[in-house]
C-alpha cells in the first residue's frame, strides 16, 4: 500500500464537492481511501485517524490523501479527484433555462454533441468553429465566403486539438448514416466518402445505394481544403480516420482535381491506407462519378449494374437548337460539361475553368450550347440555393421553351434532406412546356431509395412530363450530348 | 501507427449536434431522431466582425485569461485598518477622488456637483454653496478617479483628505481603501450637502472611524474572502443588498469594541452610537466589498492579449471599463438610466444617469451577476424570483470561469460567474447585469430608487477594439 | 400498456412502391423513425402484416413473417433490431398492422417512416488490456445479481432460458460473450453461434433470441457497442462500463460480463489481422481499365 497526500494551497471547494470527488476516485480498482476536505482540525484529526502522515495545511488549504496498491494507482486516484472538482455539472440543480447565446454555452449543454453545424454569414464563422473546436468538438462549417487566413488558422487549431473542421462552404456530412446538412439517407455499409464536392458525394451515394452498396460516412472536407494554400489537411486527416475504421472497407475521394502539390500527398497519402481508396477526381478528360461507384464495387467484389433509367423516345423531328443545362450540384455541371465539351466541342458556362468560354449566367452567345451551375455564389446571392427551391431552374427552362431556341433541356433533380420537399412537382411543368414546344428534357435524378421525396415518385413525375431520367449524372449528360450529336439513343 | 485515430468517435452517430446559424438542418437532424442544442445567435455589433475575429484568433487569449482569472481568483482580502484619507490614497491639498472614469466639474451631474460642494464645505475650503460651486468651476479642485488612487466609492464616490476609510490588504503588499458608508436619506454620496451632512461627516471623522480602527487594530485581519463566501449563501449579493455581511462584520468585531471601552480607548457611549449607527444602515459593508472588489479586480490587470474587464464604473455621466491587455486605458460611453423601483412619489425623470464605482462588486461576480442567491433583491429592483436565477445564468455565459470559493446553494453550490470576458459580451451583444441603487438628478435629492442597469456596448466594442490593433496572429 | 394495437393477421394490398418512402399525402404526416440495418430487409421490402407478440412500456414487439421487429418509444434502448421512433413521434395505434415499403404500416396508412438507417455491429481491432482489466474489475465490484446465472458461467446449454426476464440473465451473458467474439472476428464465434442457433428457439423468450441473433453478427444496444469501442482505451472503458451496468434489470450487468468474457477469451490469443470487408489489397493505383469496363 501507498500514502500519496497533496496539499492545494489556498484552494476552496464546499464540503459536498469535495466529497463526491473522493468517493468518484474510491471506485477505482487499486484504490482502498481516498479523502478530500479542506485541512480544518476536524478533517485533520480524520487524516490521522486513517492513518495519514500530517499534512503541512491550514483551514484554508485543500488536501487530497490517497492509499492505494501501487503508486501508480495513487497517482491516478488523485488525478481523478481533481478532475471530478475541474467537471462539476455546468447545469443548474433545478430551475430556470437561459437558451445559449454562444457556441461555448451550447456545448456545455450538450456533452453529447460531437459535432457542432456553424452556418453563420462568412465573416463571422471564424469565432463560432473556433468555440467549437476550443470546446472540444468537430465543427461542419456550412457557411461561405470565409478567409483563406481564417480556414488555415481553423484547421490548424483543429490538428492540434485532434479535432475536423469539415469545410467553410460544406454542406453534406454523413457521420455512420446520420445526415447533416444537404444528405442522402443511406444505408450504413462498407464505403467511407472523401467529400470536397458536397454534391458529387450525393451522386456517388446515390449510385452506390442503386448498386445495394452502403456508404457509411460522408466526411466533407470543404470546397477550397484541397488547394495549396491549405494543403487538404482536412483531407487528409479524413482520409486518415476513415482508414482506421474497421467497418470501412473502401475509401473514395471525391473532389475536382486537386492543386498538383496537394495531390501528390493525398495519392501518397492514399497508398500509406491499409484501405484501398478510390479517387473521383471530376473534370475534363477524367473518369466520371459513376465510373468511380463502379471502381468501388470492383474493390468490394460486388457487382456495378447500370444505373437504372426511366428513358423516354427521342422527339420524332429530332433536336433543333443548343443545348441549354440547369443545373443545382456543382460537380453535376463539372462533370457533364466535360463530357458534353468531349462529343461536342466547346460549350459556355458560368463555372468554365477556362475564361475565354466563361459567360454571364443571364447573356450567353446565342445558338452556343450552355450549362450553369445555378448554385454557384453569384447566383444564389439573395436566393434560396436552387437545391432548397428548384423554381429558378424551373423558370430558366420554360423561359428557354417559351422563346423557343433550345434543342435539348438537360437538368439535375438532387433529393435528400435539406432539398425541396418535391422537386418534380416544380420541375414537371417546365419539362412538359419544354417537350410541348419540340425540346428534349433530359434529367440527371439524385438521390437514394430512403430519400424523403421518394425516388422513384420524382422519377415518374418528371418521365411522365416527358423527360429522360437518369440515376447517373454522367449518362444523363451522354444522352443529351448523343441527342444533339444525333445519334440514336 | 496507432491503432486509434484521434478521430474515432467522429465516427459514430452524434448523440446531439450543436447548430449556430441559420436553423435550416435542425429539422431533418430532428427527423433523424438527433436532439439539436441551438445557439441564440445574433452578429456583433456592425463592424466589429474583423476585430472579434482578430482577439479570438490571438493565440494568447485563452492563456492569458485563465492567468487573470487565476489571480484574480487566489486574492484573499483582508480587513485590516481605518485611518484617514490623507495618509493613504496619495491626495493632494485640494483634491478630491471621485467614482467612475476622469471628468471634469463641467460635465458633472447633479448628484457629483452636490458631493463635490459637500465636500468642499465639511474641509472648508469654501463657506457656501456658491462659492464652492465657483472654486470648482474655476479648478481650484483637482478631480481625479478613485480607481487611480487603489480606491472604490460609491455613488458619488467623493473622497476628501480628512475622510477615514476602511483600508484591506491582500496578506502580500498590495492595499486598497473605500470610505465608510453614510447610511440612506441626504448624504453626500447622493449629492447633499450642508449643515446635516458637514456634521454627520464630522462624526464619522472623530468617532465612528477611531472606534472600527481601534476595535480592528485589536482584533486583527478580518477574512473578507470568507465573509463574502458567507454572506452569498445568506441572500446578500454584496451591491445592492449587504444586510448579513453587514452583521457578520458587527459580530466579528463586537467583542473587540467592548474591549476597548475596558481599556479606556474608547468611551461606552461612543460605541453604543457606532453600533447603533451601523444597525440602522443596512449597506455599511457595501464599502468593503467595493474595496475587496478592487484588491481582486486589480490583480488581473496587465496580462497582455487577456479580454478580461478589471473594472466596471461609473461618474453619473460616463460609463468607463478597463480590459486587463489594455493596462489603464478607460473605454467610456454615456452612462444609461437604471430601470426598477422608485421610492416614494418618484418616477424615471427624477432618476440620474448611472453613478458609482460598484458596479466592482459585478466585475468580481457578486451584485447583479450573484443575484441568484438573492431571489429578495426582486422586492426592490423589480421583477420576479425566478428572473434572480435567470440573470445569474445568463452571465455565466459571459465570464470565463466561476469562483472557486463564493459559491450559491440555489445553483447547487455552483461558484459565481468569474471574470467577465469583454470578447463574449461583444460576440454576444449580452451585457452584464448592474443591480444598482438610483440617485436623484438633482443634487441632494437622494436615492430614488433601485433597479438594474447595463454598461454600454460600445465601451466594450471599443475594448475589442483596442485588443484587437495589438493582438498576435495565429 | 402496449402502444401498437394487437391485430388480427390480415393483408392489405401492397400500394405502389413509387409512393411509399415519401409517405402519403392525405390524412396524418407519419411519424420519423431510425431504423436497424439489421431489420432493413423486413422494412424495406414487400409489404408484410405484423402480429404484436409482446409490449412493454417502452417498446412494442412484433413479428414479421417469423422475424422479430421491435418498436422503441423515443429514449428507449436501441435494441438491434428496432425501429426507434424519433423524439416527439407518438406511438401509433391501431389494427392491421404491417411492415414494408421502408415504413411501419397502420390501417393501411404509413404511421412510421424510415429517416435514418444504423448499423448496430460493431468490430474491435485490438483489446488493451488494462482497458478489459478495468472492465472486468467493474463487473466484480457488483455480484451477480441473478444467483442462477454466476458470472463466470460459459455453457450455452446450461445458460440459454436461464434466469427471469425479458431476455433471461444466462441468454444475456451468452450474447455479451457471443457479440464480442464476434467483434474481434474470433474463430469461436462459430461454435458458440451455432450452439446458440441450435439451442435458443425451443428455450427462451422471441426476443432474447432475437436478441442473440443479433449478437452473433456482433451486433449489441448502443451501451454494449461503446464497452467494445472502449476495448483499447483504458480511458474511456469505465464510464463506459458503468453506463452499460445502469442498463435494465439485470441485462446491462450479465451483458457486460459477458463481454468480458468475450474479449478475455480473445486477448490470450495471438492478434491477427483482420481484412476489413471486401479486400485486404491495396488498390489505390486501381487501373481504369477496370472502370471502363463497366461503363457502356
Amino acid at each position: 500500500m501507498t500514502d500519496v497526500v497533496r496539499v492545494e494551497r489556498r484552494r476552496y471547494h464546499d464540503s459536498v464537492t469535495l466529497m463526491r470527488a473522493g468517493a468518484a476516485a474510491a471506485e477505482a480498482p487499486d484504490v482502498e481511501a481516498v479523502i478530500a476536505a479542506m485541512a480544518t482540525p476536524l478533517n485533520r484529526g480524520l487524516l490521522a485517524g486513517a492513518g495519514f502522515p500530517e499534512p503541512d495545511a491550514g483551514p484554508d488549504d485543500m488536501v487530497i490523501a490517497v492509499r492505494a496498491a501501487t503508486g501508480a494507482a495513487a497517482e491516478a486516484a488523485v488525478a481523478a479527484v481533481e478532475a471530478a472538482l475541474a467537471a462539476r455539472p455546468r447545469t443548474a440543480a433545478t430551475g430556470a433555462r437561459v437558451p445559449p447565446h454562444t457556441v461555448e454555452a451550447a456545448a456545455s449543454a450538450a456533452p453529447d454533441a460531437s459535432v457542432v453545424l456553424v452556418s453563420v454569414p462568412g465573416p463571422h464563422a471564424y469565432v463560432e468553429a473556433a468555440a467549437a473546436l476550443r470546446s472540444g468538438r468537430h465543427v461542419m462549417v456550412f457557411s461561405d465566403g470565409v478567409d483563406l487566413d481564417a480556414e488555415v488558422a481553423l484547421k490548424q487549431e483543429a490538428a492540434a486539438r485532434g479535432r475536423l473542421v469539415m469545410g467553410p462552404d460544406c454542406g453534406t456530412v454523413i457521420l455512420a448514416g446520420v445526415g447533416l446538412g444537404f444528405a442522402n439517407v443511406v444505408v450504413p455499409g462498407p464505403v467511407g466518402i472523401v467529400a470536397a464536392s458536397g454534391t458529387g458525394a450525393q451522386q456517388l451515394c446515390g449510385l452506390l445505394d442503386g448498386a445495394g452498396i452502403g456508404v457509411r460516412h460522408v466526411i466533407g472536407v470543404g470546397g477550397r481544403d484541397l488547394s495549396a494554400a491549405v494543403g487538404g489537411r482536412s483531407a487528409l486527416a479524413a482520409l486518415a480516420a476513415l482508414d482506421a475504421d474497421p467497418d470501412v472497407g473502401v475509401i473514395a475521394l471525391v473532389s475536382k482535381p486537386p492543386a498538383p502539390e496537394v495531390a501528390a500527398a493525398v495519392a501518397e497519402a492514399a497508398a500509406a491506407c491499409a484501405t484501398p481508396v478510390v479517387m473521383a477526381l471530376v473534370g475534363p478528360g477524367r473518369p466520371t462519378v459513376t465510373d468511380a461507384a463502379a471502381e468501388v464495387a470492383a474493390a468490394l467484389g460486388t457487382s456495378f449494374a447500370e444505373p437504372a433509367a426511366w428513358p423516354v423516345p427521342p422527339p420524332p423531328a429530332g433536336v433543333h437548337g443548343p443545348l441549354l443545362g440547369l443545373f443545382s450540384g456543382g460537380t453535376n455541371c463539372v462533370e457533364a460539361l466535360a463530357l458534353v465539351e468531349e462529343r461536342l466541342g466547346p460549350v459556355c458556362s458560368n463555372v468554365h475553368h477556362d475564361p475565354e468560354r466563361r459567360t454571364p449566367p443571364d447573356s450567353p452567345p446565342t445558338g452556343a450550347h450552355v450549362l450553369l451551375d445555378l448554385g454557384d455564389d453569384e447566383l444564389t446571392a439573395g436566393r434560396p440555393h436552387p437545391m432548397i427551391d428548384p423554381a429558378a431552374v424551373a423558370e430558366r427552362a420554360r423561359a428557354a421553351a417559351d422563346a423557343g431556341r433550345t434543342g435539348v433541356v438537360l437538368l439535375d433533380v438532387v433529393l435528400g434532406h435539406g432539398s425541396h420537399a418535391d422537386p418534380a412537382a416544380v420541375v414537371a411543368p417546365a419539362v412538359d412546356a419544354a417537350t410541348a414546344a419540340g425540346a428534349a428534357a433530359v434529367v440527371a435524378l439524385v438521390g437514394t431509395a430512403g430519400d424523403p421525396q421518394g425516388l422513384d415518385r420524382q422519377a415518374t413525375a418528371l418521365a411522365e412530363a416527358g423527360a429522360s431520367v437518369y440515376r447517373s449524372n454522367a449518362r444523363a449528360a451522354g444522352h443529351a450530348a448523343r441527342l444533339l450529336a444525333g445519334s440514336a439513343p | 501507427m496507432s491503432e486509434r485515430s484521434d478521430l474515432a468517435d467522429l465516427l459514430t452517430p452524434p448523440g446531439a449536434v450543436v447548430t449556430v446559424g441559420a436553423p435550416i438542418f435542425d429539422e431533418a437532424l430532428a427527423a433523424q431522431g438527433v436532439p439539436t442544442v441551438a445557439v441564440d445567435w445574433k452578429p456583433p455589433p456592425a463592424g466589429a466582425a474583423a476585430t472579434v475575429a482578430a482577439v479570438a484568433a490571438d493565440p494568447r487569449l485563452a492563456d492569458a485569461n485563465r492567468a487573470a482569472v487565476e489571480r484574480m481568483a487566489a486574492v484573499r482580502p483582508r480587513l485590516v485598518d481605518v485611518r484617514q484619507a490623507s495618509e493613504l490614497v496619495g491626495i493632494a491639498r485640494r483634491q478630491l477622488l471621485h467614482a467612475g472614469p476622469p471628468i471634469g466639474w463641467h460635465e458633472a451631474s447633479g448628484p457629483l456637483r452636490g458631493a463635490i460642494v459637500g465636500a468642499c464645505l465639511y474641509e472648508g475650503w469654501a463657506e457656501t454653496q456658491g462659492d464652492a460651486e465657483k472654486l470648482a468651476a474655476a479648478g481650484g479642485i483637482e478631480l481625479s478617479p478613485c480607481h487611480h488612487h487603489g480606491a472604490a466609492g460609491p455613488m458619488a464616490g467623493v473622497v476628501s483628505p480628512s475622510m477615514p476609510m476602511w483600508v484591506l490588504d491582500d496578506g502580500a503588499g498590495r492595499t486598497s481603501y473605500s470610505t465608510l458608508n453614510e447610511g440612506l436619506g441626504k448624504v453626500l454620496r447622493y449629492g447633499a450637502f450642508g449643515k446635516e451632512i458637514t456634521e454627520r461627516l464630522l462624526w464619522m471623522e472623530l468617532v465612528l472611524g477611531p472606534c472600527l480602527a481601534a476595535a480592528l487594530r485589536r482584533h486583527g485581519p478580518v477574512d473578507v474572502a470568507s465573509l463574502i463566501a458567507s454572506m452569498v449563501a445568506m441572500g446578500d449579493e454584496g451591491h445592492n443588498r449587504n444586510r448579513a455581511g453587514t452583521s457578520l462584520l458587527v459580530r466579528a468585531l463586537a467583542p473587540d469594541m467592548v474591549r476597548t471601552i475596558e481599556s479606556g480607548q474608547r468611551r461606552a457611549e461612543d460605541v453604543a452610537e457606532v453600533l447603533a449607527f451601523v444597525d440602522s444602515n443596512d449597506h455599511f459593508l457595501l464599502n468593503v466589498v467595493m474595496a475587496a472588489g478592487k484588491l481582486v479586480a486589480d490583480a488581473g490587470a496587465g496580462v497582455p492579449g487577456s479580454s478580461v474587464v478589471v473594472t466596471m464604473a461609473r461618474n453619473g455621466t460616463e460609463f468607463g471599463i478597463r480590459v486587463s491587455g489594455t493596462g489603464d486605458r478607460w473605454f467610456t460611453a454615456p452612462a444609461e438610466v437604471p430601470d426598477g423601483l422608485y421610492l416614494g412619489g418618484y418616477g424615471p425623470s427624477d432618476a440620474n444617469p448611472d453613478i458609482g464605482d460598484s458596479a466592482i462588486t459585478e466585475t468580481i461576480g457578486l451584485g447583479g451577476f450573484a443575484m441568484a442567491g438573492a431571489p429578495a433583491i426582486v422586492q426592490l429592483v423589480g421583477g420576479e424570483v425566478d428572473d434572480a436565477r435567470t440573470w445569474t445564468e445568463l452571465m455565466y455565459q459571459l465570464t470565463v470561469s466561476e469562483h472557486p470559493m463564493w459559491t450559491l446553494p440555489a445553483l447547487g453550490f455552483r461558484g459565481v460567474p468569474f471574470g467577465i470576458d469583454a470578447l463574449s459580451v461583444v460576440r454576444t451583444g449580452v451585457a452584464p447585469i448592474i443591480n444598482t441603487g438610483m440617485a436623484g438628478r438633482v443634487a441632494g435629492t437622494g436615492q430614488v430608487g433601485a433597479g438594474l442597469v447595463r454598461p454600454p456596448l460600445a465601451c466594450f466594442t471599443a475594448a475589442v477594439d483596442a485588443l484587437a490593433r495589438e493582438a498576435e496572429a495565429p | 400498456m402496449p402502444f401498437l394495437a394487437r391485430t388480427a393477421t390480415t393483408t392489405t394490398a401492397t400500394p405502389g412502391l413509387s409512393s411509399l418512402a415519401a409517405g402519403c399525402g392525405e390524412g396524418r404526416r407519419p411519424g420519423s423513425a431510425v431504423a436497424s440495418t439489421l431489420v432493413h430487409e423486413a422494412l424495406t421490402g414487400p409489404l408484410c402484416p405484423a402480429e404484436v407478440v409482446a409490449a412493454g412500456p417502452a417498446a412494442t414487439y412484433l413479428d414479421v413473417a417469423g422475424d422479430l421487429l421491435a418498436v422503441v418509444a423515443a429514449g428507449g434502448v436501441l435494441l438491434p433490431c428496432a425501429v426507434a421512433l424519433a423524439d416527439g413521434v407518438r406511438p401509433p395505434v391501431g389494427d392491421r398492422l404491417a411492415v414494408g415499403g421502408g415504413a411501419v404500416w397502420v390501417d393501411g396508412r404509413p404511421a412510421l417512416v424510415v429517416r435514418r438507417w444504423f448499423d448496430p455491429r460493431v468490430r474491435v481491432r485490438a483489446v488493451d488490456p488494462q482497458a478489459l482489466a478495468r472492465l472486468v474489475a467493474v463487473v466484480a465490484e457488483i455480484p451477480a445479481p441473478d444467483p442462477a446465472v454466476p458470472a463466470d458461467a460459459t455453457d450455452p446449454g446450461v445458460l440459454l432460458g436461464r434466469g427471469v426476464g425479458l431476455t433471461p440473465s444466462g441468454d444475456d451473458l451468452v450474447a455479451g460473450r457471443l457479440a464480442a467474439l464476434r467483434a474481434r472476428g474470433s474463430a469461436e464465434a462459430e461454435a458458440l453461434g451455432d450452439a446458440v442457433r441450435r439451442l435458443a428457439p425451443g428455450r427462451t423468450t422471441r426476443l432474447s433470441a432475437a436478441l442473440l441473433a443479433a449478437a452473433d453478427q456482433g451486433a449489441v444496444v448502443p451501451e454494449a457497442a461503446a464497452v467494445l469501442r472502449a476495448a483499447a482505451d483504458p480511458a474511456a472503458v469505465v464510464p463506459a462500463a458503468r453506463r452499460l451496468l445502469a442498463l435494465g434489470h439485470t441485462s446491462g450487468w450479465y451483458l457486460a460480463a459477458g463481454l468480458a468474457q468475450g474479449l478475455a477469451a480473445v486477448s490470450e490469443r495471438s492478434e491477427r489481422t483482420m481484412g476489413t470487408v471486401g479486400c485486404s489489397a491495396r488498390r489505390a493505383d486501381r487501373s481504369l481499365r477496370a472502370a471502363r469496363r463497366v461503363r457502356q
